[in-house]
């Protein structure tokens, strides 16, 4: 056990500390568990009243106006009271201010709102609005919305409003939406595009297991796979490099082939000698700078003294950042200079926020720079 | 739209000759902005008694809208007496999305480090941020709304869960000035046109797409092929990525011949997860 001082300092343990909790480091837990959960489960929300958003309606300059807007949907957390109030907002002529009553109908978690949302999730309705009643169902706690959304989907036509719904069961508890994103992944009805959208949410909020994303790399379509590898890369704390190595076998678009590399150096398990293997062997210049930069992550997070391809590694990225035509790849050069987390890196950084002639690569710079290694 | 240059298409009455096509470039005019959120991203705030600094530096994909970045955060202050001490990384991955005139952002910031909770070292700390719905709101400068937090802690040798209640959370956008003004208007241009127009009145050629920023300076440069038609005085052009990665980057341009002028809702641009007709 260790007992920290002020401002994150830690003090060293007692050589005689005992390993195991004493009763009086068990009675410290204990009390310290109930703190957290009294701390937790404090009414740390904002719930305006009516008068305090009544009084936030006049503004006179657009931050003015998106209080007014906060204000409106804070008031949702005041439960069914605030159900009137809002549902009569949504006949305001403004289309910002029908939406933060929308979005604050969700906070009140009502089954009235639920049924209001439901009824402006629907084609026919302004997109801005049917997307947002889409959106703030999701976030709605009763677990019956999952099947709601689902229902809503079947009968919507528009692909904007379908999107906004699938993002919207993406972020569902996986127990919920399993079923669902399992049966939808598979169904030949559904357009790729769509499926795509499925896996880069998924991956985006780490409901779906992992397999669900490395399943999908078998998909015959390379749309569906760039999903998963969009999916792989955004997904926290996974550890698919070798189905994604052995996926990036088969892929011949540079722009996937990019994604691939973006995945796999966001694993876990990235082995840097294996990406290092396979730049080795890519002609395109987009390709190669992202194995550089899937490269640079698998090193920098776990970086060893005599790393022989460390120097190479910079100077390629540093001539990148200089002199490329397109800013685009000029900054990926960057993020993967920082990412070794080097000296080294550090130092090229600093030389491209001196000598860059774009001003927006030396802002970079200079800022990644400051970041440290 | 804003056509810099007029097209020459050596045409005389409805007969057209093949021939180069001199058109320089086309500017849009303010009416079908693509927003990119580029560049430093500070936020301090109070909020629940915590003083939370985040300031992470990001950068947007032009083919697909996402939007990542790595920073630093710390969290200090307390909460029902309880003193909290944190800092550590940031690790950012978002995506924006448009539907009709609304420009959104969900994701979510990953962050990870230690500090102390009451005195007790965390021998590991981990929190999410997630944003559901995020308003991209060009007129205030910022994006907002409200964030869920959950994450979990090593304290005291046992893992214990972190969650927090919803919390409103307006960031804002990268180069906004004192004044709460966001200089992006999302003005962007198809630059370096080259391209030929043959005697059926068919156009093929390459061009440059690019949004820029407030000094006029692109965020990306992205390589495009050019195809189209003049037919009864009206010209159609298409430009897309010359790749199948950024093929979704797509201007359709109708105009007029005669005047320049374009043809209403038969224009469009998609880019950076946008798309706008105009």
């Amino acid at each position: 056990m260790q007992r920290g001082g002020s401002k994150g300092a830690s003090q060293e343990t007692p050589a005689n500390a005992p390993r195991a909790l004493t009763n009086s480091a068990i009675h410290q837990e204990t009390s310290l568990e109930e703190a957290w959960s009294t701390a937790l489960q404090s009414d740390l929300v904002p719930r305006p009243t009516w008068k305090e958003v009544q009084n936030a309606r006049v503004y006179a300059t657009p931050r003015g106006k998106a209080n007014y807007l906060q204000l409106l949907e804070g008031y949702g957390f005041r439960g069914s009271e605030a159900v009137p109030c809002l549902r009569a907002i949504l006949n305001d002529p403004d289309q910002e201010i029908r939406r933060a009553a929308l979005r604050g109908l969700g906070r009140t978690e009502t089954a009235e709102a639920e049924s209001i949302l439901m009824s402006y999730a629907k084609d026919g309705v302004a997109i801005e609005e049917s997307t947002e009643a889409a959106l703030v169902l999701g976030q709605m706690g009763n677990p019956s919305v999952t099947g709601k959304l689902q229902e809503l989907l079947r009968q919507a036509q528009d692909p904007v409003l379908r999107e906004h719904l699938v993002d919207a069961l993406a972020g569902r508890p996986w127990e919920q939406a399993s079923r669902f994103f399992t049966e939808h992944l598979k169904n030949p009805n559904i357009g790729v595009e769509e499926k795509q959208n499925a896996l880069a949410m998924l991956g985006m909020r780490d409901t779906a297991p992992a397999g669900v994303l490395t399943g999908a790399l078998g998909d015959s379509n390379e749309e569906v796979r760039s999903g998963a590898y969009q999916g792989l890369a955004w997904r926290n704390e996974t550890a698919a490099s070798e189905k994604i190595k052995i996926s990036l076998l088969r892929e011949t678009d540079a722009g996937i082939r990019s994604l691939g590399y973006e995945a796999w150096g966001n694993q876990t398990d990235a082995s840097r000698g294996e990406i290092l293997a396979n730049y080795r062997k890519e002609t395109s210049p987009e390709v190669r700078l992202r194995a550089l930069g899937a490269w640079a992550r698998a090193y920098g997070r776990n970086p060893v003294a005599s790393e022989l391809f460390l120097p190479e590694a910079v100077s390629t990225l540093e001539q990148v950042a200089m002199a490329d035509r397109d800013p685009g790849e000029r900054k990926e050069a960057l993020k993967a200079l920082q990412a070794t987390r080097t000296k080294e890196g550090n130092d090229a950084l600093q030389r491209i926020a001196e000598g860059s002639s774009d001003q927006r690569i030396r802002e970079l710079a200079y800022r990644l720079s400051l970041r440290g290694y | 739209m804003k056509i810099v240059a007029p097209l020459l298409l050596f045409c005389a009455a409805s007969q057209c000759f093949a021939g180069s096509l001199d058109l320089s470039e086309f500017e849009s005019s303010g009416n079908a902005p693509i927003y990119v959120i580029d560049g430093d991203i500070i936020y301090n705030d109070t909020i629940n008694g915590l003083t939370v600094g985040l300031d992470w530096s990001s950068s947007m994909n032009a083919a697909t809208g996402s939007l990542a970045g790595e920073g630093d955060y710390t969290i200090s202050g307390s909460v029902n007496s309880l003193a909290i001490d944190w800092a550590g990384t940031i690790k950012a991955n978002m995506n924006v999305k448009v539907a009709g005139s609304v420009v959104r952002v969900n994701g979510k910031l990953t962050m990870s480090g230690g500090g102390t909770v009451a005195g007790y070292t965390l021998d590991r700390l981990s929190l999410l941020y997630t944003f559901s719905n995020f308003d991209l709101n060009p007129n205030a400068g910022q994006m907002a709304g409200y964030v869920n937090l959950k994450g979990s802690a090593r304290l005291l040798g046992r893992n214990v869960p972190l969650s927090l209640p919803k919390t409103y959370l307006a960031m804002d956008l990268p180069d906004v000035d004192m004044n709460g003004q966001w200089d992006s208007a999302g003005d962007w241009k198809i630059s370096d046109i080259v391209a030929t127009v043959d005697g059926k009145g068919k156009i093929a050629g390459t061009g440059k797409f690019a949004v820029l920023d407030e000094n006029e300076n692109p965020y990306d440069v992205i390589e495009q092929k050019i195809s189209g038609t003049v037919k009864k005085g009206v010209v159609s052009l298409t430009a897309a990525g010359n790749s199948k990665s950024t093929s979704k980057i797509k201007e359709i341009l109708t105009y007029r011949e005669s005047d320049d002028q374009a043809v209403p809702k038969k224009s469009s641009v998609s880019a950076y997860g946008q798309s706008r007709k105009f």
